[in-house]
């Protein structure tokens, strides 16, 4: 446990307690220890919506909250040719800022796939003095809390073009003074380490074994040392935060990892897919071993979730599973979305909140027993997942972001 | 031809307006060719942004070609600026900046955008008259596209695609307006549009494991012998005529007969036949692996043990055509399939899209291909 609260510590850096500053919150699982969050609310007839306001851009990134501001990244305009770091009032969602980029050609635009996809699917990563920003075209981008700029890179520029078929996803993870990036394409790809300061590179690994992925790394302690885990093309691989050197590959994944793993004092659960097993990964040694390996239930897009000793997921079709963390076993299976499921469930207060491509969000009892709570529509497609910050929640929908609660 | 526009812009920039201060032109050049130290760049962006509208210009001509990072230094400064100082925009002078096609492109970009938020209507009534632009061509295209769903009188309608198609440049904009077209009983000729090669002769597919395709050769690549046959996976393998779809240009191997079994090797050639020589950029896309060969020499590869999907213009290439005949040769690769591709049921597709076009303007090379080669 000491482990654990360790690396939070390290990932989310002078922030409040009630800040959730990068992909799946401060504990980077998309759990919540706040409680009071609404259950329900209607964006079609306002009921509970404390604001919304017009996004100037496309993009699948989840907000990012710290302090006062909303942090959201987009892309807009010809092939998706302008990036957009954006800045909102969590109180009234006036925008605050908004830092345009030109961004380096890439590969191929992302029209095909509904909501439209843009360059904008990593969440942004807020500290108390900078944000940093991925987008697909390897813009790497870190402002000031002002949005000015305080160092800017191009990977594709650097590293070579980066062709993943659908785009790159994972989100940037700030680990103390460190900001690391997982580049996952058909062509050459990296696990970066930068320095959050100046952004000049502390290491870069290769991951000649990985392609086309999306799962964001996760933060562990295993065999006494600090290590960035990342999901990737069959394989869970565990390196050195200092070092970036490669110490462990554990086999089990799927051939595309889109899911972010889950650390929980000693053990990584990791899902991947489609229809993957979930893995359970003892990190307590330096040579992980797998603990538990699931019938196939697991997701493809959709991160798991980890409340109460229980561990959820979603199929992209909206079948929800409850598994045992200790076992494995299944405890339920029920339906909670129609149609596509993409963005990553949230917890807090006992609750889970499974949202649909369709922006429902179906609110479940965090227990052994399927237990529906309320079925929210939103009136607006949602494919990026919820932010749960102050008793607010954050959503960013295909047109809109919103704001729920009083 | 980089450093020609930017001289040009340049020049452009400095007969527009004054030369900032000597100190200011130091700052500019900073973020136009950052150093190692972010902060000192930061210090020179925090001291230009401080000198406000008259250096909007020069922040633009100062944006070079092949360097995105100074692109972001530049365009947060510009933006900033304009921002800041939305009364003091030099409208006229950025309104030239960005109908200058010699100025870089991005450039470009960011004026007219500044000059959007401070007139809401600018750029609409701007990318009307820029349909034959290398930058803003594209974007044009789309306002059209717009413009034609909006009108009611088909004649009309027909009349807009069909000069909006001859100005576009874009694959996928060719592609929805040729369709658009179909629908009117227009047949628009997608070939002689996109450079793309329509007559083909294919062989294959070859026999060899999917740990061997992307590394063995055969002998298509040193002699083309259009009377040999080869040993296949299911007898002698002879090259077949094969053409390429009107529809959208690709060439569907497994209408031949080629099927896209796991690790096959097929090769497809063709003969094309210019008028005068030419410096052309070859673009293919293809599932999975795709080698180009002009005239004996290798220009393009993508080899990997890993799928890949098709994405339109993905894999580039420089190539010098000669003036009279060129032959193109190509070898497509299947990876190893973990699942299955595609819609369940949907016909097996093996495609590939080979194109010439000017790199200058993205156009298409005119050539012809000889009848019976």
């Amino acid at each position: 446990m000491r482990g654990l609260t360790f690396v939070c510590a390290l990932a989310v850096p002078l922030l409040c307690a009630a800040d959730w500053p990068q992909w799946r919150g401060p504990t980077a699982d998309g759990v919540s220890t706040e409680t009071g969050f609404p259950t329900e609310w209607d964006g079609k007839t306002g009921k509970n919506v404390r604001w919304k306001v017009k996004l100037p851009g496309a993009g699948n990134s989840s907000p990012a909250i710290a302090g006062d501001d909303v942090i959201l990244t987009a892309s807009s305009g010809r092939a998706h040719g302008d990036l957009h770091v954006l800045c909102y009032d969590r109180g009234t969602g006036k925008q605050k800022w908004r830092t345009d980029l030109t961004a380096t050609p890439a590969d191929a635009p992302f029209s095909m796939f509904p909501p439209e996809r843009g360059h904008a699917a990593s969440t942004a990563a807020v500290t108390e003095r900078a944000s940093v920003a991925l987008f697909g075209t390897g813009d790497l981008v870190c402002v000031d809390r002002g949005g000015k700029p305080l160092w800017v890179r191009a990977l594709a520029k650097e590293y070579g073009v980066i062709r993943n078929d659908y785009g790159i996803a994972a989100s940037p993870v700030i680990a103390g003074d460190t900001v690391l990036v997982q580049m996952d394409h058909l062509e050459g790809s990296y696990l970066l380490a930068v320095d959050l300061k100046t952004g000049k590179n502390r290491w870069k690994t290769a991951r000649k074994f990985a392609y086309d992925n999306w799962a964001t790394p996760v933060l562990a302690q295993v065999g006494g040392e600090t290590q960035a885990i990342c999901l990737g093309t069959k394989y869970a691989t565990g390196y050195d935060l200092a070092t970036g050197t490669e110490r462990w590959r554990v086999e089990g994944l799927e051939r595309l990892c889109s899911c972010t793993p889950i650390v929980r004092g000693s053990t990584l659960y990791a899902v991947s897919g489609p229809a993957g097993a979930v893995l359970a990964i003892d990190l307590s040694a330096a040579e992980p071993k797998v603990l538990w390996k699931s019938k196939k239930v697991g997701p493809f897009v959709p991160s798991a979730i980890v409340a109460n000793g229980l561990h959820f997921t979603t199929d992209d079709q909206g079948t929800a599973t409850c598994l045992d963390l200790k076992t494995g076993a299944e405890k339920w299976r029920e339906r909670v979305g129609s149609g596509r499921m993409r963005p990553s469930p949230v917890a807090a207060g006992g609750l889970v909140y499974f949202t649909a491509l369709d922006g429902t969000t179906s609110v479940v009892k965090a227990t052994d027993e399927f237990e529906p709570v309320a079925k929210n529509p939103l009136g607006e497609d949602v494919a990026a997942s919820l932010a749960l910050s102050g008793g607010h929640i954050f959503v960013r929908g295909d047109k809109h972001l919103w704001c729920i609660g009083k | 031809m980089v450093r020609t526009c930017c001289a040009a812009a340049l020049a452009w920039a400095a007969a527009a307006l004054a030369a900032p201060p000597a100190d200011l032109a130091a700052d500019i050049a900073a973020l136009a060719k950052p150093g190692p130290d972010p902060a000192v760049t930061r210090a020179a962006w925090d001291r230009v942004t401080a000198a406000g509208a008259p250096v909007l210009l020069p922040l633009l001509a100062a944006w070079p070609d092949e360097d995105p990072v100074a692109g972001h230094w530049l365009r947060t400064a510009f933006d900033h600026i304009a921002k800041a100082h939305p009364a003091k925009l030099p409208e006229k002078d950025l309104l030239a900046f960005a109908a200058n096609d010699k100025a870089n492109g991005k450039a470009r970009r960011a004026a007219l955008a500044a000059l959007e938020r401070a007139r809401p209507g600018t750029a609409a009534r701007f990318l009307a008259e820029r349909l034959n632009d290398t930058e803003f061509g594209p974007d044009a295209v789309a306002e059209r596209i717009a413009a034609a769903d909006a009108l009611s009188d088909p004649a009309a309608q027909a009349k807009l695609l069909r000069d909006t198609f001859a100005a576009a440049t874009d694959l996928e904009q060719s592609l929805l307006l040729a369709k658009r077209l179909a629908g009117t009983g227009d047949a628009p000729d997608l070939f002689a549009h996109f450079g793309a090669v329509r007559h083909w002769r294919a062989v294959g597919p070859f026999p060899v494991s999917p740990e061997d395709g992307l590394a063995k050769s055969f002998p298509p690549e040193t002699k083309l012998d259009f009377a040999a046959e080869y040993d296949g996976k299911a007898g002698k393998l002879k090259w077949a005529r094969a053409t390429a779809d009107p529809g959208d240009a690709k060439l569907d191997v497994a209408k031949y007969g080629i099927k896209p079994d796991d690790g096959a090797v097929c090769y497809a050639t063709a003969t094309i036949k210019l008028s005068a020589a030419t410096k052309a950029e070859v673009r293919a896309s293809a599932v999975d692996n795709v080698t180009v060969w002009v005239n004996g020499a290798k220009v393009l590869e993508r080899a990997s043990e890993y799928r890949s999907m098709f994405r339109p213009d993905r894999y580039r290439a420089a190539v010098d055509l000669p003036a009279g005949e060129s032959v193109v040769l190509v070898k497509l690769t299947k990876t190893k399939a973990e699942e299955v591709r595609g819609k369940p049921g949907a016909p097996v597709r093996w495609d590939a899209l080979v194109r010439f076009v000017s790199p200058a303007t993205g156009r298409a090379v005119p050539f012809t291909q000889p009848e019976g080669k």
